[in-house]
């Protein structure tokens, strides 16, 4: 039959293709990248058997070293780059590249003295020109963001006439008005100091950072590893371990299977681990994890510009009704610290507060301010939240939680440039909200939330307004005597846990995990304690 | 070779029309990219003058029409700007980011083809067989399983128990494994189905017209033909699906951390960073007009009979 | 009833199976209200994480919510949502897809351009685009499932009119004069049903999915919304310890994407003209 012999030509055909398909396959496979593999499957297979005695391998939520168009090329948790003044275990300044200082009488003047025989990774010495040169590129480059912090000197130097060289490790910063707080605005992020000979015309770099840390960046491939390796020249104590590799792994749960496979040793950087995944890698005795506090806060933002929350006893209701215990127990388990402060707990001049919970006067208060009506209201969410934090599960929760209050909450979870923009324009009621301590000095965040023309007050609309506020600011700003100031620090934290401009819940913790193969790794306020890491014995 | 050169002349329209709907795309979403630009550390909010002096910077101060057509000047000249947030060169970042995807995507093409194609075949010619029934389970199962679902379990399985794979990165053949093993499920479940329908339709067709005009037409040509008839759907599938990851694959991007095309692109919508938006579209644009262009030739040298959409008479 | 016969013969065992699971998993979800032993949206922190038992038959998540009733609810939205897209892309795609392969000429080209565009466009910067500014919601990801796959549609639709409108019985019926509309209506469209209906079938389990990958994205349905997709991914950081709570939800996802595409193979098989003309019972 005719047809018969057909389908057979067919069949022929199609067997042909389909072992043609199989090979282009198996070729396909083999075909793939061959020059790394072979090295970098034995790199595999030694993280798996055996660690790899050169490196230590850590991931990072996102890519730490941004490079050449960032402020600071690496963030300072990898310990490339180092700044005048850092900030001590009580978040007071504490010396760095600047060993000592000295205020003029009117405060109008600030001299430093300098660490001495200190080597930049490029060769270049520490010298008070190498300073000038970099004070010259913050003026240039500023405001100049950065996934970190944005570098703005002119918001950390506020009217500052010039820099003079005293001698090879002196300099004189020559103020128009007095700078009582100068030493807390200079801190981290704010002085950073580089090689003279590492930036171009525009101030970007020109090459790979020449920091004076306890680590040189060697290579990094953008959004997917940084390679340190440890600086010989390094002035102070060095660092242990030879090479580290930071990768970026930015799902938090593939970066706990990398830890649980043996690929990296340990994760840092904000939202290293969430609190849930924390307690998972506790359940496998082969690793631990470590604490510190951080300066991130977490608020309700309250929309203050509209009903129901212009009521600021409203505001005070929801503040009362929410056990911020709870939540930091069982969602957060534990780890961060309830707070009704909007300061962040780091800063030298946090006062602790008594939070109160008190669900019948809450209930009361809410009843009042609504009169008795329900309320539809809502409750937006930033899409960058959910990764780091339980940000759903804690807006569910609120939402039970406010219902009780008769207020009728409806969730809206936003990406960032929304959230933004809902909030700039007022279209929420109540948003949830973090914060990083700008610096170690309260002033800004202070004339930021609280004063009338504040840029958080506006750009939240927070809506919040007080002459008393206002006025204890000024005054603050003129204050130069340290007492003075801490006094009027007190009452401005006092009034804002009574009228609540935001409605704080719990001061953060930083949190990282590591594997008990190295030791010596801790997590500090901002960052690890890298430089100590070291193979366990 | 006329309706090539048509076509690709044609192609300038299209590339334009998907800029400008992403334009305008970025534009109603709501949200200020300078203000994204000057608070991406998330610590402080600049002022409001701080803010107009960075949309002075960036244009955005102009009309629409302007900021758009300022930009059309510039990309026609192969200029792509440079990124609102981190000031990198836009083309630069594609092109770097380029062999991650291409990898990824060339992998899982393949792995879709090679599986799906002679599987579906198998399935046909083993009509109502066990192997059938088996095939048939089989890409149902591929079909209905969520990626990122799988996902994870592939990283538990193959990285956190059996220590086989890497669990994520980039480098080597072994990092992309998984993620085009995740990519390219659906798919070759796809290519297993239309594989078996095809081919059974051709098979059947032949059978019929066979049967009715003997001796009318020559054969050979006839299955041919009929084989060649049941490609089309194949290629089509095959072409928009490689043409569609290599745009990029966001989920499979960030489980893996694979920086690729995908985590580039949602970076920059999440931050209305519109040169980067813009770049990015003209660039899976160009990927897409290609594949079309590809996939509507292939319909041409498959059956001769298609005229190339010259008008039917 | 050939056609219902051909239809339970090409469903064999499985599909069989399968009818069975889109009963089940459409009448729970329809009978949620009744069925549901707790309110699926009641939290009680002092129940978190607890483990199953006669109580809580699949335990309690991370705000100890019962996960039997979240699971019962979970297809409601979802399932909706699936279909009104489908069946919107289908229509558009149906339209579009035809006229441009049929006609052809500017027509073709306009659609093709327009497809184009659109198939060029990430279907991410639509997603939150259309999210901004209607809000997240149900509506928006309506709207921009639709707007990004009907593309897709035409297209496949044009490849096969494309291929049917040269076949000669088609210039047949034109040369007895037949007009357009009736060529289109009786003999194009018909033709193209089985290549139609399994891409109807591949594009609803396609829909769940991607709803469910939304959700990853935080741009999903919004919560408290129990949704399959959503539980899957809330479930992330638990899974290890609780493997049942990512277990469930996914499984619910997988089935009814399993049982919907089965129950096209087999619609296939017995709407296929063709097929069904060949014998394929003899």
């Amino acid at each position: 039959m005719l047809h018969t012999k057909n389908r057979q030509k067919i069949q022929t055909i199609g067997l042909w293709l389909l072992s043609l398909c199989l090979i282009f396959t198996l070729f396909g496979c083999g075909a793939a990248p061959e020059p790394v593999a072979s090295q970098k499957a034995n790199e595999l297979a030694s993280n798996t058997t055996e660690v790899n005695p050169e490196e230590v391998v850590l991931a990072a939520p996102r890519d730490l070293a941004p490079g050449t168009q960032d402020a600071y090329y690496t963030s300072i948790i990898l310990y490339v780059w180092e700044p005048l003044l850092t900030a001590g275990e009580d978040g007071e300044p504490a010396p760095k590249l600047a060993k000592s200082w000295q205020m003029s009488d009117d405060g109008r003047e600030w001299t430093f003295t300098l660490q001495e025989n200190v080597l930049f990774h490029d060769g270049e010495k520490l010298n008070a020109d190498a300073v000038i040169a970099n004070f010259k590129r913050y003026e240039q480059v500023s405001p100049k963001s950065s996934p970190f912090y944005t570098l703005d000197s002119k918001k950390s130097y506020p009217g500052l006439k010039e820099i003079v060289k005293v001698d090879e490790h002196t300099f004189t910063l020559k103020f128009e008005n007095p700078q009582p707080t100068l030493l807390y605005a200079m801190v981290n992020f704010s002085s950073p100091i580089y090689s003279p000979k590492n930036f171009d015309e525009k101030g970007d770099f020109n090459r790979l950072p020449q920091g004076t840390g306890p680590f040189k960046l060697m290579a990094h491939e953008k959004d997917q590893y940084a390679l340190l390796e440890a600086f010989d020249g390094y002035y102070g104590e060095k660092a242990k371990s030879k090479k580290i590799r930071v990768r970026v792994i930015p799902d938090p749960d593939t970066r706990l299977s990398a830890l649980k496979s043996g690929e990296i040793m340990g994760v840092m950087d904000l939202g290293a681990i969430p609190p849930s995944l924390a307690k998972e890698l506790l359940k496998d005795d082969r690793f631990e994890i470590s604490t510190a506090k951080s300066t991130i806060s977490h608020y309700l933002h309250p929309n203050g510009k509209k009903a129901p929350f212009n009521s600021p006893a409203m505001r005070k209701a929801v503040s009362m009704m929410i056990d911020r215990e709870q939540l930091v127990q069982e969602l957060y388990l534990g780890y961060p610290t309830a707070t009704a402060n909007l300061l962040n707990v780091t800063s030298p001049f946090y006062k602790d507060f008594a939070i109160e919970h008190n669900v019948d006067e809450a209930k009361k208060l809410a009843a009042e301010a609504l009169g008795g009506k329900r309320e539809k209201i809502d409750l937006i969410v930033p899409t960058y939240g959910l990764n780091r934090y339980p940000y759903k599960a804690q807006a569910e929760w609120l939402q039970a939680v406010l219902s009780e209050l008769n207020l009728e909450v409806e969730i809206r979870i936003l990406d960032g440039a929304a959230f933004k923009d809902a909030q700039a324009k007022g279209e929420y009621h109540l948003a949830l909200a973090t914060q990083g301590l700008p610096n170690a000095d309260p002033y800004t965040i202070f004339t930021n939330y609280l004063a009338s023309d504040g840029s958080s007050n506006k750009s939240y609309s927070l809506g919040y307004k007080s002459e008393r506020v206002d006025a204890l600011l000024g005054q603050a700003k003129n204050t130069l005597a340290m007492e003075e100031r801490r006094k009027l620090y007190d009452e401005l934290q006092a009034i804002s846990v009574e009228e609540l401009p935001t409605i704080p819940l719990f001061n953060d913790a930083s949190l990282i995990g590591n594997n008990k193969k190295i030791s010596g790794y801790q997590a500090t306020i901002y960052g690890t304690t890298l430089p100590q890491l070291e193979w366990a014995k | 070779m006329l309706y090539v050169v048509r076509r690709l002349a044609s192609t300038i329209p299209i590339l334009i029309g998907i800029s400008l709907l992403a334009f305008l795309l970025s534009v109603i979403s709501p949200g200020d990219p300078a203000v994204e630009a000057l608070s991406m550390s998330g610590i402080s909010e600049p002022t409001e003058q701080e803010i107009e002096i960075k949309r002075e910077e960036l244009g955005l101060h102009e009309s629409l029409p302007v900021q758009y057509g300022r930009w059309l000047v510039k990309a026609v000249q192969g200029d792509l700007g440079v990124s609102y947030m981190t000031k990198e060169s836009v083309s630069g970042e594609i092109m770097r980011r380029l062999p991650v995807t291409l990898s990824i995507s060339l992998l899982s093409v393949l792995f879709a083809v090679g599986l799906g194609v002679p599987f579906g075949m198998l399935m046909a010619l083993k009509k109502n067989s066990w192997l059938d029934e088996a095939g048939r389970f089989l890409a149902l199962t591929l079909v209905s399983i969520p990626g990122f679902w799988l996902a994870i379990s592939l990283i538990t399985l193959f990285s956190e128990k059996l220590g086989w794979l890497p669990t994520s990165g980039y480098g080597t053949w072994q990092h992309l494994v998984m993620p085009a093993m995740v990519l390219a499920c659906g798919t070759c479940a796809i290519l297993m189905r239309l594989t078996r329908a095809a081919l059974m339709e051709a098979l059947n067709q032949n059978y019929i017209l066979t049967a009715r005009a003997k001796g009318l037409r020559e054969p050979s040509i006839l299955s041919f033909h009929a084989l060649r008839n049941s490609l089309i759907p194949l290629i089509t599938v095959i072409g928009t699906y490689f043409g569609s990851i290599l745009g990029g694959s966001v989920i499979v991007e960030v489980i893996f951390a694979l920086p690729g095309i995908g985590m580039f692109a949602m970076d920059a919508i999440f931050r209305r960073d519109y040169p980067v938006i813009q770049g990015y579209v003209v660039f899976t644009g160009v990927v897409y007009v290609m594949f079309n262009l590809l996939v509507d030739l292939s319909y041409a040298w498959i059956n001769p009979q298609v005229k190339l959409g010259v008008k039917l008479k | 009833m050939i056609r219902l016969r051909l239809f339970l013969h090409s469903l064999g065992p499985i599909g069989v199976i399968s009818i069975v699971i889109l009963i089940v998993l459409l009448g729970s979800s329809l009978l949620a209200p009744w069925l549901a032993p707790y309110d699926p949206n009641q939290i009680r922190m002092s129940e978190r994480l607890a483990p199953i038992s006669g109580e809580h038959w699949l335990g309690t998540d991370t705000l100890g919510r019962d996960v039997f009733s979240r699971l019962l609810y979970g297809g409601r939205v979802s399932i909706m949502l699936a279909l009104a897209v489908t069946v919107a892309t289908m229509l558009i795609g149906l339209i579009i897809g035809t006229l441009a392969g049929y006609f052809g000429g500017w027509l073709d080209d306009v659609t093709q351009a327009g497809i184009h565009i659109f198939q060029g466009l990430p279907g991410l910067s639509f997603m939150i685009a259309i999210a901004g500014t209607l809000g997240p919601g149900v509506e928006s990801m309506f709207i921009a499932l639709v707007v990004t796959s009907w593309a897709d549609f035409s297209r496949v639709v044009r490849g096969e009119v494309m291929k049917i409108r040269e076949e000669s019985y088609i210039e047949g019926i034109r040369a007895i004069g037949g007009n357009h509309m009736y060529t289109l209506i009786r003999y194009v469209i018909p033709n193209m049903i089985g290549p139609i209906i399994v891409l109807f079938t591949v594009r609803i389990g396609r829909v769940i999915l991607s709803i469910a990958s939304l959700s990853f994205l935080g741009l999903g349905l919004q919560p408290p919304t129990p949704d399959w997709g959503v539980m899957v991914n809330d479930a992330r950081p638990f899974f290890r310890s609780y493997f049942h709570l990512i277990l469930a939800p996914g499984l619910c996802i997988a089935l009814i994407s399993f049982a919907i595409n089965c129950i096209g193979d087999a619609l296939r098989d017995a709407l296929d003209t063709k097929t069904e003309k060949a014998g394929w019972l003899s």
